[in-house]
């Protein structure tokens, strides 16, 4: 909300592109850039010029070659100092790009903030302030639904469990100033730190685990199923341009889960071929079968594949519908030897050697997971969880000096209360009630 | 009957400092009160301030208040509670003399040229308009008043409840008033019902004290006026006593009676003060409980068991009383009892504590939700502050956040509510290491000088204090020290000694040394000699020794005050903003903040609503600016 801090977005859509920007306006914001540019030091550069070099993450890796344009306030979009960094397309890269800002100082711009700073400023008229009204609500709307979308996983149990542990932390810290002439035990500062350091570890291994986002850290989970037979194992190999999976014309030959990873529209893909689905006699099949459905399980996409000379069975047809857990593409497969079919239509063998079917299928893959902005804000969303995590990471370890220091607790439960603010943004629960609440169910206070 | 610029309607905490605040700002008041003998009167425990609360008696002495003096004229012990802990929380605490406290109160309210007093009891408001007209008495008698400030305590349909028994009354051994939350009703307000308790009261006479462990007062006391140079030497002692499983057993055989436990008692009480029989009821894994027996004055023998709060039958309180170790002959004088009252959500008023319903009427005090008589009294300064404002159509006075409790409170009760009663503690204040009880007249006495609350004498002094700081804190920084002149005072205090001469701003800097104790083993010359002023050498010392978090504070303070100069207008349509979040709408529109900064704080007000609020309102003044 200051308007003086310095903020960083991604300004281009989302999909597949040959350019995107990345940009970020705010006082800090050409020392920010000039932070990842290795160029021409655009602190120095005047207002409306170009920069070709190259762009480095934190840690020195080249991450890719980029133009920076550089504004100066008042002279730009916002009315504040701006950069607009030009990088490839791909949402890998643009990512990359805007953690490397975000990791040199800039904030996460909110839904609409450029817009908001440049209404602010003054740079856009009163009819377009109804807009600007609009657009915020809209993204927050959209950034809600990722970011609930992202919690109802695995993440959500430990931010919450992080949030707990730190509200019990400070009812001890709060409990010896606020009732300190109550008969109740106090906590030393020996248990403090012991709580405070597990806390902090904790915090550690969730920053950790965020990284990117689970999407562009883990990669999509792409699973191919389809009965034997069908060209499953074909259709990887022809995706992934190499022999991979054991291909031949015996059915069940794939009796293990493959795993290959291939980088499509900037984001990783995960491929896993299975064992054909149908029911077998044979240990090791069935076994296979097992596992496939279980991988099935665990997928954000299934490519179901059936062969378009077989048919598409009405068995199939409810197999297919009995996959609510991750979206399904059909492919049916073999068009070479047959004319139509239901669902999207190649030929693996021969048809996706051809570099513009290979395309298609592509752009179906990528269009299949990416369906909305859900995804598209998803990414970001994990960005901002990313930021509040590290944030509430660096407070803990404040903590930790203060209390080594001997601050008065008093004092150090500000940075408490810091890391506690931070984690609320993420789950939206931050109240002084809670803490207080911490306190009086679990001593007897009170005279 | 003559008509007043403002009628105050009760004389407990908040009435008389409304009253005192209202007439010395220049406007002509009446209080009324159903017993001129109970102005001012501590119907509960027998002590002013403590954690938090220590810190609104002091802001409201900085603000030239009634409560700090009366204080320090009836106080019979004083402590420092915290006075290990940082230097956020020390909170000044004092024991006073229950009738001594009244008489204080009462004299200061008559030294005030322009306030009347009634007794008579206010049965209905008058209004015109949507605005207050004055009020109308049991005596049949219509007072015309421009403001009217609300302070009913727990008077308003109080019931007391001992055991089985229950009788109407405000105070054991008062009346409660009927008909006003009736008229009040008729005027579109809500109620709700709160509950809150007292213990039983000994004869001190019939205690053992060699069984009972003594708590002193505090050496060298602090008093808790800014205008106080020095109390009395002549402290009381409280004494602490313990609760044990037998005593447990024998509260436990009321159960089946107690209004609580019954279900006879609907109101909500506070979490942190909890009766005895909830203590040994939720925590009964606890095998003892910590008893304060307080004197109640000089010249009494009554004492005051705090902790021992009780709504059990009369003959189960006092058994239990008497296996109190200690306690075996204790006579009861008066015992516990649980009192419910009527409330008014505080959603209902405006930051100014004026009611959104109607023009001139204020509510301050247990009205309000809150318990406690600092709290009361804070409130009550407020209202009768905003009374005047009001009737001069000045801008209402609302305190920060990050610039007074007194603002946590009113911000806490207005954006939040409260369905239990409200005390105040220090964890609720997120700017808490700027709200301290050492500079609440830095924060405040200029303040208070512009609303005309603060006389000459006490602006003078705060303006002295300032120099004294600012005069030490260059001398600090200019003046070295050599090795020889510090290094036995710092080997005493276990830091390592100085190699070549300091200056001093920096060898204070480390965490054992003491500032005051620096100096004296320095033995500097004039600037450094102790202020002789309260509090100098401690303020000057937090400020070098937490100076990155004082500032840290600051800029979120900052951060905060830039939100808070969006100003809403009075009857903003949120729903017709259809960019906010229906539940955003909905609170907003409840509550009516009057700045984007106390909308942000409302629950359920997003960011994003927050964002789309500046842009709406942006562009509404912007039209405006564009039309003139």
């Amino acid at each position: 909300m200051t308007a003086s801090d310095t903020i960083a977005a991604i300004a281009t859509a989302r999909g597949k592109a040959a350019l995107a920007i990345v940009r970020t306006s705010g006082s800090r914001a050409l020392a920010i850039a000039s932070k990842c540019f290795q160029g021409q030091d655009l602190t120095q550069a005047t207002s409306h010029t170009l920069h070709v070099g190259l762009w480095q993450d934190k840690a020195g890796r080249t991450v890719d070659q980029v133009v920076c344009a550089v504004y100066r306030a008042p002279r730009s979009y916002t009315g504040e100092d701006m950069v607009e960094v030009s990088c490839h397309g791909g949402d890998y890269v643009v990512a990359l790009v805007l953690q490397s800002l975000l990791a040199a100082g800039a904030r996460l711009a909110a839904p609409g903030e450029f817009t908001k700073r440049a209404f602010v400023n003054g740079k856009l008229d009163l009819v377009q302030a109804e807009a600007v009204a609009d657009l915020i609500h809209a993204s927050s709307a959209r950034a809600h639904r990722a970011s609930v979308d992202s919690l109802r996983g695995r993440y959500s149990q430990t931010i919450e469990a992080l949030r707990t542990a730190l509200v019990d932390i400070c009812a001890l810290a709060e409990l010896e100033i606020d009732f300190s002439d109550e008969d109740v035990a106090f906590a030393d500062r020996e248990t403090l730190r012991r709580l405070l350091q597990d806390t902090q570890r904790l915090l550690a291994e969730a920053l950790a685990s965020y990284a990117l986002g689970e999407l562009v850290r883990e990669g999509v989970r792409v699973v191919i199923a389809g009965r034997p037979n069908a060209g499953k194992s074909t259709l990887l190999n022809a995706i992934l341009g190499e022999d991979r999976a054991i291909v031949s014309s015996a059915p069940g030959t794939t009796r293990d889960t493959v795993t290959a990873d291939k980088e499509i529209g900037g984001l990783l893909f995960r491929f896993i071929d299975t064992a054909g689905l149908h029911n077998t006699t044979d240990v090791i099949e069935a076994e296979g079968v097992r596992r496939s459905r279980g991988a099935i399980r665990r997928a954000d996409l299934v490519l179901y594949v059936y062969d378009v000379t077989v048919g598409f069975s009405a068995g199939e047809r409810a197999f297919v519908d009995t996959i609510t857990d991750a979206r399904t593409l059909v492919v049916g497969n073999k068009v070479d030897l047959a004319g139509s079919c239901d669902g999207l239509a190649v030929s693996a063998l021969k048809g996706l050697r051809d570099a513009q079917a290979l395309e298609v299928l592509r752009a179906a893959i990528v269009r299949a997971v990416v369906q909305d902005d859900v995804d598209a804000v998803r990414l970001v969303t994990s960005a901002r969880h990313h930021q509040h995590l590290r944030s509430a990471y660096e407070a803990a370890g404040r903590a930790l000096d203060a209390l080594d220091a001997g601050t008065p607790v008093d004092v150090f439960t500000l940075d408490l209360r810091a890391a506690l603010h931070e984690l609320g943004c993420i789950t939206g629960a931050i109240s002084n009630e809670e803490v207080l609440g911490a306190i009086f169910s679990r001593f007897c206070i009170g005279k | 009957m003559t008509g007043y610029d403002v009628v105050v309607v009760g004389g407990g905490h908040a009435g008389t400092e409304a009253a005192a605040a209202a007439a010395r700002m220049g406007a002509s008041t009446l209080l009324i009160t159903m017993s001129l003998e109970a102005l001012g009167r501590m119907s509960c425990n027998p002590a002013i301030g403590g954690i938090g609360k220590g810190h609104i008696a002091r802001e409201i002495d900085a603000l030239g208040g009634v409560m700090g003096l009366a204080t320090d004229a009836a106080g019979i012990q004083f402590r420092m509670l915290n006075r290990r802990k940082g230097p956020a929380v020390w909170g000044p605490r004092a024991q006073c003399d229950r009738v001594a406290y009244a008489n204080a109160v009462r004299q200061a309210l008559e030294s005030e040229e322009r306030l009347q007093f009634r007794a008579d009891v206010v049965t209905r408001l008058a209004t015109s308009g949507g605005s207050i007209t004055g009020v109308e008495t049991q005596l049949g008698q219509h007072i015309p008043a421009r403001a009217v400030i609300l302070t009913s305590g727990t008077f308003m349909n109080g019931v007391v409840h001992v055991g089985e028994k229950q009788f109407g009354g405000g105070r054991m051994g008062e009346r409660a008033t009927r008909g006003l939350t009736g008229d009040l009703h008729r005027l579109g307000f809500v109620s709700g019902r709160l509950k809150t308790g007292t213990p039983p009261r000994i004869d001190g006479r019939s205690l053992d004290y060699s069984l009972l462990k003594e708590q002193p007062g505090d050496k060298d006391p602090s008093p808790f006026s800014y205008m106080t140079d020095r109390l009395t030497d002549d402290q009381l002692s409280c004494w602490l006593a313990y609760t044990s499983p037998a005593v447990h057993a024998t509260l436990r055989t009321g159960f089946d009676r107690s209004p609580m436990f019954m279900g006879r008692i609907a109101g909500r009480g506070p979490r942190y003060c909890p009766s005895i029989e909830d203590k040994i009821d939720r925590f009964a894994d606890k095998d003892r409980h910590q008893l304060f027996l307080e004197p109640e004055g000089r010249h009494t023998y009554e004492v005051y068991v705090n902790g021992f709060s009780t709504s059990l039958p009369e003959s189960v309180q006092r058994r239990a009383l008497r296996q109190v170790p200690g306690l075996e002959k204790s006579h009861m004088l008066r015992p516990g009892y649980a009192i419910e009252y009527d409330y008014f959500p505080p959603h209902q008023l405006q930051y100014s504590l004026a009611t959104k319903r109607v023009a001139g009427l204020f509510f301050a005090g247990q009205i309000n939700g809150t318990t406690g008589y600092e709290e009361a009294a804070a409130q009550g300064l407020i209202a009768g502050i905003n009374a005047v404002h009001y009737l001069d159509a000045r801008d209402p006075v609302v305190l920060q956040r990050a610039q007074a409790y007194i603002g946590v409170l009113v911000d806490d009760l207005i954006a939040k509510g409260t369905d239990e009663p409200y005390r105040m503690f220090t964890s609720r204040a997120e700017h808490r290491i700027l709200l301290r009880q050492d500079n609440a007249d830095l924060r405040l006495t200029a303040l208070g000088r512009s609303l005309g609350l603060v006389r000459e004498a006490r602006y003078a002094r705060m303006c002295a204090k300032r120099r004294a700081i600012a005069a030490m804190q260059r001398a600090l920084k200019q003046i070295t020290v050599r090795p020889a002149q510090v290094n036995e005072y710092l080997a005493s205090v276990g830091t390592r000694p100085l190699s070549q001469p300091l200056p001093l701003a920096k060898v204070a800097l480390r965490p054992e040394v003491r500032l005051t104790e620096l100096l004296k083993a320095a033995n500097q010359s004039a600037p450094l000699q102790a202020s002789g002023m309260e509090c100098v050498e401690d303020l000057v010392e937090i400020d070098l020794k937490y100076a990155g978090y004082l500032h840290r504070q600051e800029e979120e303070a900052k951060k905060v005050a830039r939100l808070e100069s969006w100003r809403i207008p009075r009857d903003f349509d949120y729903n017709g903003t259809s960019n906010l979040s229906m539940e955003a709408r909905e609170k907003l529109s409840l509550i009516q903040p009057q700045t984007l900064g106390q909308a942000s704080r409302i629950s359920g007000v997003s960011p994003a609503d927050v964002s789309v609020l500046m842009v709406v309102l942006t562009a509404a003044r912007a039209h405006e600016v564009a039309r003139a």
